[in-house]
């Protein structure tokens, strides 16, 4: 005679009772915070702030080459123009977009960095930078400009 | 008989053990290794300070080099 096979109710049972303690016990993990505004501000800022280091960094190695691809002279106006910039974004983290965008304007005349909406026509404009300077220098203020319009 | 009732056994034990034993690694290793924690506020705010620092040091060092630039 064959011993009866215990039931299996009860492993059932205890399966269904060790599904629902790995769900809860999974479930315990803390979830992560959002960030304030006042971060994301910063968040953002840190991004722009390394882009506008891109243009820093390729006006002052245009100019470190020989001849000088930018004189010396716009080199010192976009290292000091990058000061102030920053100096601003560290002063008023959520409000230095329009400054910025217009210190960009008056370097190379970037159609993206002009005041007014698109429908509406630019304003004339003459770079602050030689010809050569401009069309040298210009990707970098649109991709400055991609990154502040990104985090507008 | 007394081998059937051995492997009975042990498979139900096995049927009860492994999904705990399972679910445990899984528990254990979510909570020792979940990945890149999200940055706090303060964090954020301390790499843009430092980025800040950095970067304006890169300034000072290039107008200190070329201190008679003209200004035009």
């Amino acid at each position: 005679m064959r011993p009866p096979r215990p039931s299996v109710v009860p492993i059932l049972a205890l399966l269904v009772a060790l599904a629902f303690f790995a769900v809860w016990a999974s479930g315990c993990a803390p979830t992560p915070k959002p960030l304030s505004p006042a971060a994301t501000a910063a968040f953002h800022a840190t991004r722009v702030v390394a882009v506008l280091d891109v243009f820093r960094d390729a006006a002052i190695a245009a100019n470190s080459v020989t001849p000088p691809i930018v004189t010396t002279a716009s080199t010192r106006e976009v290292v000091l123009w990058h000061k102030t910039a920053l100096k601003t974004i560290a002063a008023v983290p959520t409000g230095w977009q329009a400054t910025v965008k217009a210190g960009l304007f008056e370097f190379t005349c970037h159609p993206m960095a002009a005041p007014l909406p698109p429908p509406a026509p630019p304003p004339p404009c003459t770079p602050r930078l030689k010809p050569g300077e401009v069309e040298k220098l210009i990707p970098y203020v649109g991709l400055a400009l991609v990154v502040i319009n990104e985090v507008q | 008989m007394a081998n059937e009732q051995t492997v009975v056994a042990v498979t139900n034990a096995v049927a009860v053990i492994l999904p705990s034993v399972i679910a445990l690694i899984k528990t254990l290793a979510a909570k020792e290794n979940p990945g890149a924690p999200p940055p706090t506020d303060a964090e954020v705010k301390a790499v843009l300070a430092s980025k800040l620092m950095a970067s304006l040091a890169v300034d000072d060092a290039w107008l200190a080099a070329h201190p008679d630039a003209p200004t035009t």
